[in-house]
């Protein structure tokens, strides 16, 4: 009789010190998962809201001149030292269309207007926007830019392999130097700069772009990222253009250096939804979503030029499809978006 | 030979038992409920300390990915991505430890404006260049771009990507807020500009091989003996961005 009261006890004080050891494991994995991006089949968590946006622009004939570029990384400055705390912005300077000039040496042509920038020019508008935004650093020595130096992939020119290798490499060289410019004097301490692409499935072949990756993976190995703030066209059902949505992912997420900043101009959602499909894809193949860690936006772009009609998502608007759309799935959600940014024309 | 069975222990011993495991699974109840409420300690915190930093968030997240079950391509991947921010990042810690110059006069060393000079750019009619709108919207076929006045101006020719069949005309400027997308009076396909017929006077054609034109003084389609004489007076709005420096 004692033995079995001994076992009864000795049941009912196993079963509490298990409950003990067990409950605040459970509750804990619980609680970090409401905020973690990965967690395999638990409710979906509530993301952080949207809070602000950069402006980013898209450079012309005007935006060239280095002065002026000095004069937007300063008046970037001013602004996050004027506005309390810490800031961290993501800045895209879209340069325009790589082409060739009258050698063949690949240059930029500034978007829409067709004037030639070398290389060695944009590099020096670059070390202009870095030395501005140092101009004014008062106080404030804890916020932070990235600056993305932007092309895009438009053009028969990038569809010789020759061509697309060479602008690659020649971009890559060119961000390469800008870093080490940075880090002899210090610069990086509040600022970097990135490679940037609008990179738009309609706008060229799978072949070229492969071939653009190439050349700039050989300039810069890993060490210079690059922000995709293209589209995504066809990504939730057949991709534009004749990509397969495999090659679409070793482009835009299978790739050693590119972040996606996705283009969420659609009002209706779809363009949230396009980049929510190729990171099912990417979940459903090789195990991992897509990271966002920004997203641009067109609004000021449109109010300034007009000819948007459905396709003018505020930034906020932008934020929450982007979110919406990954956080629909498990797989795919995220706690927050950190950068959102809204492009302009400099005028 | 009797089969053993479980007796619970009777009386104040009893008693004391039952109590101790009530109070405990309400305080164990308590403290799942708390739990799941509450915000995550270390080591997710580094997700909420840095709100205002894009890298540290995607280098935290990241690692986070590498921590879960995945082929050895998506590792790959992961590593060298991991590289390429955490050079930067180590570049930003490095820096952080260098003196840079107190910027006593932000305008030494400030670079002399370039003048404004439109007429140093390409100037007629131009194919298979980047128009400055999303592909999502419209398709451009060609543009025009030149001088008109003492205004310089591109016109964009295309059709909507929603309507293919609607033809559409762009007018862009950078100095002011006039101009805008056209609509062509039919829906006979995407536009091509043609030739500039006389300043200001762009013809144009159609997939069916109409000609119309779009008189650019007036911002509209016209026919070619709707020519307006006066130029249009655009209303520039150019300011440059103020800098510190005069």
């Amino acid at each position: 009789m004692a033995k079995r009261r001994t076992l009864g006890v000795s049941l009912v004080i196993a079963f509490l010190i298990a409950l003990t050891i067990w409950a605040p494991t459970f509750s804990q994995s619980w609680s970090n998962q409401a905020y973690v991006p990965l967690v395999h089949g638990n409710p979906t968590p509530t993301p952080a809201g949207f809070s602000h946006y950069s402006t980013s622009y898209y450079v012309n004939p005007v935006l060239y001149d280095p002065a002026v570029l000095r004069t937007l990384g300063y008046n970037l400055c001013v602004a996050q030292r004027d506005e309390a705390g810490a800031q961290d912005d993501l800045v895209i300077l879209d340069f325009g269309q790589p082409y060739g000039d009258s050698s063949n040496h690949p240059i930029v042509l500034i978007l829409g207007t067709l004037e030639e920038v070398t290389m060695e020019q944009v590099e020096e508008g670059l070390r202009q926007y870095v030395l501005g935004y140092y101009s004014c650093t008062g106080a404030d020595i804890s916020s932070e830019v990235t600056i993305g130096a932007g092309v895009n992939n438009y053009g028969s020119w990038l569809r010789t392999s020759y061509n697309a290798i060479n602008s690659g490499y020649d971009w890559g060289a060119m961000l390469l130097n800008v870093y080490y410019w940075m880090a002899a004097n210090g610069y990086m301490q509040r600022a970097s700069v990135y490679g940037a692409m609008d990179l738009e499935l309609p706008w060229n072949t799978y072949s070229a772009m492969n071939d653009w990756f190439f050349g700039y993976m050989d300039a810069v190995d890993r060490m210079i990222p690059l922000l995709d703030f293209g589209d995504c066209n066809g990504c939730n059902t057949t991709p534009a253009n004749g990509w397969t949505i495999d090659q679409v992912w070793q482009i835009k997420w299978g790739n050693a250096v590119v972040w996606p900043v996705p283009e969420i101009y659609n009002i209706y959602g779809a363009n949230a939804r396009q980049w929510a499909g190729l990171s099912d894809y990417s979940v459903a193949n090789y195990s991992m979503p897509l990271l966002f860690d920004a997203l641009m936006t067109q609004m000021q772009a449109c109010i300034q030029a007009g000819g948007c009609d459905g396709v003018d998502n505020t930034p906020e608007e932008g934020y929450d499809q982007l979110i919406g759309a990954i956080n629909d799935d498990p797989l795919t959600s995220q706690d927050r978006i950190p950068w959102v940014t809204d492009i302009r024309w400099y005028r | 030979m009797t089969e053993p069975t479980f007796t619970f222990p009777s009386g104040r011993r009893g008693a004391a038992i039952i109590i101790a495991a009530i109070a405990t699974t309400v305080f164990l109840v308590i403290k799942i409920i708390a739990g799941a409420t509450a915000q995550p300690a270390s080591p997710d915190s580094i997700l909420y300390q840095s709100n205002y930093d894009g890298r540290a968030w995607q280098i935290a997240n990241l690692m986070r990915l590498q921590q879960t079950p995945m082929g050895a391509t998506a590792q790959a991947i992961i590593s060298d991505k991991l590289y390429g921010l955490q050079l930067w990042e180590a570049g930003q810690n490095a820096a952080g430890g260098m003196a840079l110059p107190p910027v006593t006069d932000p305008c030494i060393g400030w670079p002399t404006a370039v003048p404004r000079d439109f007429s140093r750019l390409p100037s007629g009619i131009f194919d298979g260049f980047l128009s400055p709108f999303s592909a999502d919207e419209v398709i451009i076929t060609n543009q025009w771009q030149g001088m008109l006045g003492e205004m310089w101006l591109q016109v964009f020719a295309g059709a909507l990507v929603s309507d293919p069949t609607q033809g559409i005309i762009i007018v862009a400027i950078p100095d002011s807020p006039d101009g805008g997308l056209y609509l062509s009076p039919s829906l006979t396909g995407a536009l091509t500009i043609t030739e500039e017929v006389s300043p200001g006077l762009l013809s144009l054609a159609d997939e069916q091989g109409s000609i119309i034109y779009f008189d650019i003084n007036s911002l509209q389609f016209a026919s070619a003996a709707d020519i307006t004489a006066t130029p249009y007076q655009f209303s520039p709005t150019y300011t440059p961005t103020p800098g510190p420096c005069p």
